[in-house]
């Protein structure tokens, strides 16, 4: 009932058209009795008095009521779903926002096909119920009421003997009802399906190597036929139940005509009026056979409201300050002090780490993976918030300037050079809108990515397609160094990809990466020799702590546990095999 | 399926439709009508038998509808002037058998129609499924993933769909509104003929309405899968929206497309607030003809009152049926669109296909010739160009060169992935063709750059290269590729659920499973695509170790990016667009100078030459032994 109340606050801003749209409903049932009873008047009144005058009158009220009937119909559907619709977008809308502003922390805790369906999904269930349920809630009642009322009126012992039927219309919309749940079985089967399909086109090659289509086929039957079956037992009760409605309406009109007749014969009832009756009972049971419908929107709009407000209701981890500052004309001093960090109640990720960066610096983080790098580094443009300690950017706490300007002043290059569905010149400009032609030529040159840039027929405005997949590894990394050099940031966090490129591309990243990360403050979690080589600070990170700091030969000269992780991370690179490693001393010399 | 609301109360709005619904719509029938209509009228003639029963069972259940219209007629003219109680109640218990039994019928035709339609969609799936399993490569490259998925499983749905709900419908709601239209003759054909002419206007009407709407669904749907788009990629993209501050820009976008799928919705809305009234003012319409003119002749007693009632009672249910097959008519069309498209790939046909007297390899030593071999993906454009090859039983042949200089092209025709234009690949002597593609492939192991996993347990996954493998050789090949001892670490060890494409593990731990998998199968040539992916040192080193192990024994084809692999390797073969330039060992090409040299500058240069602390690379060091 809560969920019901939250969602209703979202029609509260159109609440005055909902109230509009309650009244024409009302209106639209009254004239829907029109055209029956005119008709009644007809049998009735202007047949047997042969009264030509009074026919045309009577014709001209149903003409009249039933233009009236759908002229209020169109404009009730309109708002109806004018409200509706709008409330859907200021839900989503909302969601989206929210989603927007939540630190990182919450995208760690929930899966993104989960948010999706947040979105879009939920959203839905919500819409049907928001747009169609509730003015057919409104419907039903005013109808079945107002119909029912005119039955009694007409005729009681015929109203009472009709609703003998009720029964078994309300039997078949339940098991209508029931029906969804089997109904639901079948997509969730025919998911499974299309999960085994995607996974065999994906892995075709896989599964012709090593022949393996027959197992596959067996895969997919097993599921196909279970699917055949359920879909069967779902026509199966279709087949009683829809023949089933139909069936029971039938009968009332069966009675109706029957024991109508006899009330003719006995006088209490004229001919019209037994015509107007089977098209009220017509209209009461209508209705009924959407109420399972109504039910059901309502059941599931609850459900998909109650994981819409949950996501609502999740309070930011990471917010602004009220008197929060902008930062502006930063040097690029990075200084951590006594950090630690956990997620939530868990075990420390980070414990008491400090370091300075000096504004140019390069400082290296090596270690073991799960060492807390990447958690380091996700400190810094706050995308989560320290357990205890200080983040300093030139003297500032980061908790006390706003998001925008830190976050506007940091770059950051991820392994998983992640780039929107877009044209190229809108990623390579997604950091700085605002940048001319000539500035983001510059950067593309600079990251080495204009040369094949150009090679594309449409040049900078190539689309690039759903996350790049038009590009190569190489070629998307180069971008995203691009739109990094492009921010001009003064603090740079890079996580180097020793990924799946070819020599040369591998070359040319190289060297886009140098371009990138001169005259900047830059956090590196180093994966190549060349780069810690060059650092001027390295941090050894293992279980959360570093464990030690200096430069590569001052590391290489004092710490086994560096010399240690040299060993095998870098000699590996030098010499190529792990067999031939040569000793140490040589190599430091 | 519709689900009982009718007339002015259906589903209305329907937001949220699948993305590739459209690119379904959209694309025009390519072959003739008749020709698909033809080949659906195939498959569905193997299920005569229920399409019969469904059949008969609707012509008497339609034939039966004519009854009570004219008992009401006899009930008014006849039984209420005379009082005959009697037969009135006579009447009653037969009509209500007569419903009884049409209840019955409608049953047995929903029935019949299910059982036939289900049967069929089972198979067409399953026919489609195993067709696309067999066919090569070359198929998935012309053909896009998410093309492949949507015809395998939404076109799957539109036709069942239309068989098992658009199809029935029709069909009644076509007999039915046969029934009425004799019945309505028989009653009075002046006033019969009088309501068929407005069923034109109805026709026109009702089209019109479906064509509009249709366009207007159809953008619904384009803008709904626009909102999916920029949620999907923001909330993948988060991090790089949040790292560069561009929420606010990215909520922007996300608002555009949610206006652009109101404005839709809300479009939609208005043609349907428009079309449903029109169409029952049609009938509407047909009732103020009958009562005018029916009404009139009642007065001069050219027509009895029961007959005029009669028409009153069934003008309703007699245009029902008319704007129902309006309807259909899309789903039929979207029907036949989708079966086009399945019967596309139904007709498609393996380019690798087993000659007639094909042998089994067996007992391979493993010795494989490339004899002057050309091959290209399309015409006139080679991707590989007289390739000679000869690589004895346990040598390890180390392909390098560019991007697109064909080194996985060359291991793709290995297993029979493609075959060569021209020339051959002989394995032991034998030429590839003249092998079974099964016994051939069970020579083979791939160990792939990206490694696939199944959604399944890590067991399923290992043992996915011998199916049947013993729990122990599981282990063994787990614990040869250094697998084990993760594994053995994750809750429920070999038991432990992958998730889909293995995401929950990392790089190193999926290659791993991938040569576990490899040795499992224990093949006498194993082609290796070697992945210098982001993996931790200690993997690094783990993957080293294994793979030197698994090499050892075989004849191994690898794609290298190693240094300790390259330098193993028994032969080099240095590709550039499509030619073996170079050949030889490590050393020999080293000292030839020429582009193995080149790549090995580039790529190894950064860790066998270290520049100094400021130093970036201007130029390639020339000496590369001037190490420390």
């Amino acid at each position: 009932m809560r969920i019901l109340f939250r969602l209703f606050q979202f029609v509260r801003p159109y609440w005055w058209m909902t109230a509009g749209d309650i009244v024409l409903i009302l209106a639209l049932t009254s004239f829907r009795l029109g055209p029956a009873w005119f008709a009644k008047l007809i049998i009735d009144q202007a047949v047997p008095q042969r009264n030509l005058h009074l026919l045309a009158l009577f014709v001209a009220g149903l003409v009249a009521s039933s233009v009236m009937t759908n002229v209020l119909n169109a404009v009730e559907t309109y708002l109806e779903q004018y409200v509706g619709q709008r409330v859907i977008y200021d839900l989503r809308s909302a969601l989206y926002k929210h989603l927007q502003s939540q630190s990182m922390s919450f995208y760690d805790k929930n899966q993104t096909g989960q948010l999706m369906s947040r979105v879009t999904n939920d959203v839905s269930q919500v819409q049907f119920f928001v747009t169609q349920g509730v003015a057919r809630l409104v419907n039903i009642i005013v109808t079945v009421g107002v119909n029912l009322t005119i039955l009694f009126l007409i005729d009681v012992k015929l109203t009472l003997l009709t609703l003998l039927v009720a029964p078994g219309i309300y039997y078949f919309q339940r098991k209508q009802s029931k029906m969804m749940t089997l109904f639901r079985q079948v997509q969730r089967r025919i998911a499974d399906l299309n999960i085994i399909i995607q996974e065999n086109v994906a892995g075709i090659k896989l599964i012709q190597a090593y022949g393996r289509e027959p197992y596959e086929a067996h895969r997919f039957d097993t599921v196909n036929s279970e699917i055949r079956g359920m879909r069967l037992e779902t026509s199966r009760n279709f087949g009683i139940v829809n023949p089933g409605q139909e069936f029971s309406t039938m009968v009332s009109s069966v009675i109706i005509l029957c024991f109508g007749a006899y009330q003719v014969i006995n006088g209490h009832l004229s001919i019209g009026s037994l015509v107007a009756f089977q098209s009220y009972t017509l209209l009461v049971w209508q209705p009924l056979r959407w109420q399972a419908q109504v039910y059901q929107m309502a059941q599931q709009a609850l459900a998909a409201g109650e994981r819409i407000f949950e996501i609502l209701d999740t309070p930011f981890d990471v917010a602004e300050k009220q008197d929060a500052i902008v930062l502006t004309g930063l040097r690029g001093e990075v200084v951590l002090e006594n950090v630690s960090f956990a997620y939530g109640q868990g075990r420390p990720l980070l414990r008491n780490v400090s370091f300075e960066a000096q504004a140019g610096e390069t400082v290296a983080l090596v270690g073991p993976s799960g060492s807390g790098k990447t958690t380091l580094t996700n400190l810094i443009p706050r995308f989560y918030d320290v357990t205890s300690g200080r983040v300093l950017i030139d003297g500032h706490d980061v908790r006390d300037v706003t998001l925008d300007s830190l976050r506007s002043q940091i770059g950051m290059v991820l392994q998983e050079s992640f780039l929107f569905n877009m044209t190229i010149r809108e990623n390579i400009c997604y950091g700085r809108a605002g940048a001319t032609e000539a500035e983001m030529i510059a950067a593309s040159k600079a990251a080495c990515a204009h040369d094949f840039i150009m090679e594309f027929p449409n040049g900078y405005d190539t689309e690039i397609g759903e996350r790049g997949t038009r590009l190569s590894g190489g070629q998307r990394q180069r971008l995203s160094i691009a739109r990094a050099i492009l921010v001009n940031p003064r603090i740079l966090i890079l996580d180097e990809a020793t990924s799946s490129v070819d020599t040369r591309t591998d070359y040319l990243i190289q060297q886009a990466l140098d371009a990138l990360m001169r005259n900047r403050t830059t956090l590196v979690i180093a994966h190549r020799l060349s780069t810690v080589q060059r650092a001027d600070q390295i941090l050894l990170v293992s279980e959360g702590q570093i464990v030690g700091r200096g430069t590569h030969r001052e590391l290489l000269a004092t710490n086994p546990i560096y010399q240690q992780l040299y060993e095998i991370q870098f000699q590996l690179q030098r010499e190529g095999t792990v067999n031939d490693a040569r000793p140490m001393a040589e190599v430091s010399r | 399926m519709n689900f009982g609301g009718g007339g002015g109360m259906g589903m209305r709005g329907g937001g949220g439709g699948p993305g590739s619904l459209m690119v379904r719509e959209k694309a025009e029938l390519q072959s003739s009508m008749g020709e698909i209509l033809r080949r659906l009228a195939e498959v569905v003639a193997s299920q005569k038998r229920y399409m019969f029963i469904a059949l008969g069972t609707i012509l008497v259940s339609s034939a039966l509808q004519m009854v009570p219209p004219v008992a009401t007629r006899y009930v008014i003219d006849s039984l209420i002037p005379t009082a005959n109680l009697r037969m009135i109640v006579a009447l009653g218990i037969g009509l209500i058998v007569l419903h009884a039994t049409r209840y019955l019928l409608n049953y047995l035709s929903r029935f019949s129609v299910a059982l036939a339609a289900q049967q069929l969609v089972y198979e067409l799936a399953q026919r489609l499924f195993e067709n696309i399993e067999r066919l090569s490569l070359r198929f998935y490259e012309r053909n896009g993933t998410g093309d492949i998925i949507s015809r395998t499983t939404s076109d799957i749905q539109v036709i069942q769909q239309a068989l098992s709900g658009g199809m029935v419908n029709s069909t009644i709601g076509l007999f039915t509104m046969c029934a009425y239209a004799i019945v309505m003759l028989f009653l009075d054909w002046k006033l019969a003929l009088l309501v068929y002419a407005t069923v034109p206007l109805m026709i026109i009407a009702s089209y019109v309405s479906a064509e509009v709407l249709r366009h207007r669904y159809l953008t619904v749907r384009e803008t709904m899968s626009g909102v999916n788009a920029v949620l999907a990629e923001n909330i993948t993209g988060v991090r790089v929206a949040k790292a560069f501050a561009q929420e606010s820009a990215s909520t922007q976008r996300f608002e555009s497309r949610n206006r652009d799928n109101l404005d839709a919705n809300m479009s939609t809305a208005s043609v349907q607030a428009i079309s449903t009234p029109v169409i029952q003012m049609i009938s509407a319409l047909g009732m103020l003809l009958v009562l005018w003119f029916g009404a009139q002749r009642a007065m001069a007693g050219t027509m009895s009152l029961g007959t005029l009632v009669a028409f009153a009672s069934y003008i309703v249910a007699f245009y029902q049926p008319v704007s129902d097959l309006i309807q259909i008519n899309n789903t039929i069309q979207q029907a036949l669109a989708a079966a086009e498209r399945i019967f596309q790939f139904l007709d498609e046909r393996p380019e690798v296909v087993e000659k007639p007297g094909a042998f089994d390899l067996i007992n391979t030593k493993g010795r494989i010739q490339f004899d002057h071999l050309w091959f290209a993906y399309e015409e006139g454009k080679p991707v590989l160009q007289d390739i000679v090859v000869d690589a004895r039983p346990g040598q390890i042949i180390a392909l390098v060169g560019h991007t697109g200089s064909g080194k996985t092209t060359m291991i793709n025709l290995l297993p029979r992935f493609y075959d060569p234009n021209q020339g051959r690949i002989l394995i032991d002597g034998h030429d590839l063709r003249d092998l079974t593609v099964k016994s051939l492939r069970a020579n083979i192991a791939v160990v792939l750059q990206e490694t696939f996993l199944f959604a399944g347990t890590i067991r399923d996954n290992i043992a996915y290269g011998r199916l049947g493998a013993s729990e122990e050789d599981i282990i063994a090949a787990a614990e040869e590729a250094h697998a084990d001892e993760f594994i053995s670490r994750l809750p429920g060890s070999y038991d432990w659920q992958v998730g889909e494409g293995g995401t929950m593990l990392s790089r190193g731990q999926r290659q791993r499973i991938a040569l576990a998998r490899a040795i499992l199968r224990d093949p006498k040539i194993l082609i290796l695509d070697e992945a210098t992916s982001d993996v931790d040192t200690e993997t690094e080193m783990y993957i080293q170790q294994a793979l030197d192990r698994v090499m050892r024994g075989r004849t191994v084809f690898v794609i290298a990016h190693r240094l300790s692999t390259i330098r193993n390797a028994n032969q080099i073969l240095v590709l550039n667009h499509g030619r073996i330039v170079e050949r030889g060992t490590h050393q020999e090409l080293l000292d030839q100078g020429g582009h193995y040299r080149e790549l090995y500058d580039i790529q190894f240069a950064d860790l066998a030459h270290a520049p100094s602390l400021n130093g970036h690379r201007d130029g390639i060091p020339s000496e590369v032994s001037a190490a420390g």
